[in-house]
């Protein structure tokens, strides 16, 4: 089994807690590492409110609760390896099995999505966009808390379309449930996504100015 | 007594200013018109180089979505006017890190903040209190621009509806000539959002991403998903 690594990314507004607590978790991390990942990239969000970052607070308190570096013999590293260019925010650790590297936020996501052989997603259509047009197998978790969610109605459109899988956050509370829908992934041979529809709006804007 | 022929007149001439008002609409409102669709030929029109376009931003995914929207068109051809709303500097920040990657940057870009419309969620009297103060700011940043746009981009946030329509009624008197291009989100599989409802009638091209609402309305152009 090839090495694979996994992206988990969760957009950058509001906090994707269900998603950051149910990735942060022993039995789904081991599952991961079963199923062949040896890196874990957790992307949690960048939520800032009163000079807080809600989101870094909320990572550390989910850590604390669930003593996960203890309970896996986490180690941080410093961040030296070649693969990952230097961000200030990204914390590295890792144990004999596999790495954990954990970011707010980053400007250049992509680079992260192009490392990946599967990614996890919240329901924002900038992050399965950018999946997709990486040729990612793709995951999207959505946010059943988010009231008149009109998101959900391009993970739901992508998904029939075969584009992707999708769970619901009440779901990915049961580790077994959330690993086997990544292994229905890995295996699933999805619809590629092209769409050549790259002059479209440069079109549009000078036929229009031609047109004055 | 009056006699009817009087009266007859008296009702031609009154009627006359709502008749100019119905051709003046049937002249410059868009919506009047048949569906376009982009033509066959890949034409080159280098004499519309150096207009100026206006391309609004928003939080909420439409920044994001429209920087993608136009990550393959040759903007350093124009000059640039970038919009936001007031509140919003993470939209601002990346139209300025889209200025910096331009490779040739001789034309002008600047950038206008307009008073935000409707919050997502905000009560309807506090958000016709709102949406008049963005009537009202948005008019004022306009008539201090140097010349208006040849064409304007909107994807969605709610002060677009007050900026759209104010160019509108500026195009109604003949004084703006600015082409409204609105894509619809990404985001909006089957119905319209309430800024493409209410711009529908006003722009000069109505696009949308996904085939459902291509079906549905029939000034919207569908060619594919954009973003």
């Amino acid at each position: 089994m090839t090495a694979k690594t996994l992206l988990v990314t969760t957009g950058a507004t509001v906090t994707f807690k269900a998603l950051v607590i149910n990735v942060l978790k022993q039995e789904f991390l081991s599952g991961a590492v079963k199923l062949g990942f040896k890196t874990v990239i957790i992307q949690y969000g960048n939520e800032i409110k009163d000079n807080v970052h809600v989101s870094e607070k909320f990572v550390e308190e989910t850590l604390t609760n669930s003593d996960l570096f203890n309970r896996l013999n986490l180690k941080p590293i410093s961040s030296n390896s070649d693969t990952f260019p230097k961000e200030k925010q990204l914390k590295i650790y890792s144990n004999s099995d596999f790495e954990l590297l954990l970011l707010p936020f980053s400007n250049n996501i992509n680079y992260y999505v192009n490392k990946a052989d599967l990614v996890i997603s919240h329901a924002g259509t900038g992050s399965i966009i950018d999946a997709l047009r990486s040729s990612k197998k793709l995951l999207v978790v959505i946010n059943d808390t988010l009231m008149d969610n009109h998101q959900t109605e391009v993970a739901a459109e992508f998904c029939r379309q075969n584009y992707c899988g999708s769970l619901g956050s009440k779901d990915i509370t049961d580790s077994r449930i959330f690993l086997d829908a990544i292994q229905r992934q890995l295996v699933n041979s999805n619809t590629e996504f092209v769409t050549d529809t790259s002059n479209i709006i440069q079109s549009i804007i000078y036929e229009e100015l031609v047109s004055l | 007594m009056v006699s009817e022929s009087q009266l007859a007149i008296k009702a031609v001439v009154l009627l006359i200013p709502f008749i100019l008002i119905v051709l003046r609409l049937v002249v410059v409102l868009p919506s009047v018109k048949l569906r376009k669709s982009i033509g066959n030929d890949n034409f080159i029109a280098p004499n519309v180089h150096g207009s100026t376009i206006m391309i609004m931003l928003g939080s909420g995914g439409h920044t994001g979505e429209m920087i993608r929207l136009l990550s393959k068109v040759k903007l350093e051809n124009f000059n640039r006017i970038w919009v936001s709303s007031s509140g919003d500097s993470s939209s601002l920040i990346k139209a300025k890190e889209y200025e910096e990657n331009l490779k040739t940057n001789q034309l002008s870009s600047i950038y206008l903040t307009l008073y935000r419309a409707r919050k997502v969620g905000e009560s309807i009297p506090s958000s016709i209190i709102s949406t008049i103060k963005s009537f009202i700011s948005t008019f004022n940043s306009l008539i201090q621009l140097k010349e208006l746009p040849s064409l304007v981009l909107l994807n969605g946030p709610g002060t677009c509806v007050p900026l759209a329509y104010i160019l509108f009624i500026l195009k109604f008197f003949g004084l703006a000539k600015t082409k409204i291009v609105y894509i619809e989100s990404l985001a909006r599989v089957n119905k319209l959002s309430l800024s493409g409802k209410l711009l529908l009638p006003i722009s000069d091209r109505f696009i949308v991403q996904w085939e459902k609402l291509a079906l549905k309305y029939e000034r919207a152009e569908f060619y594919g998903i954009l973003v």
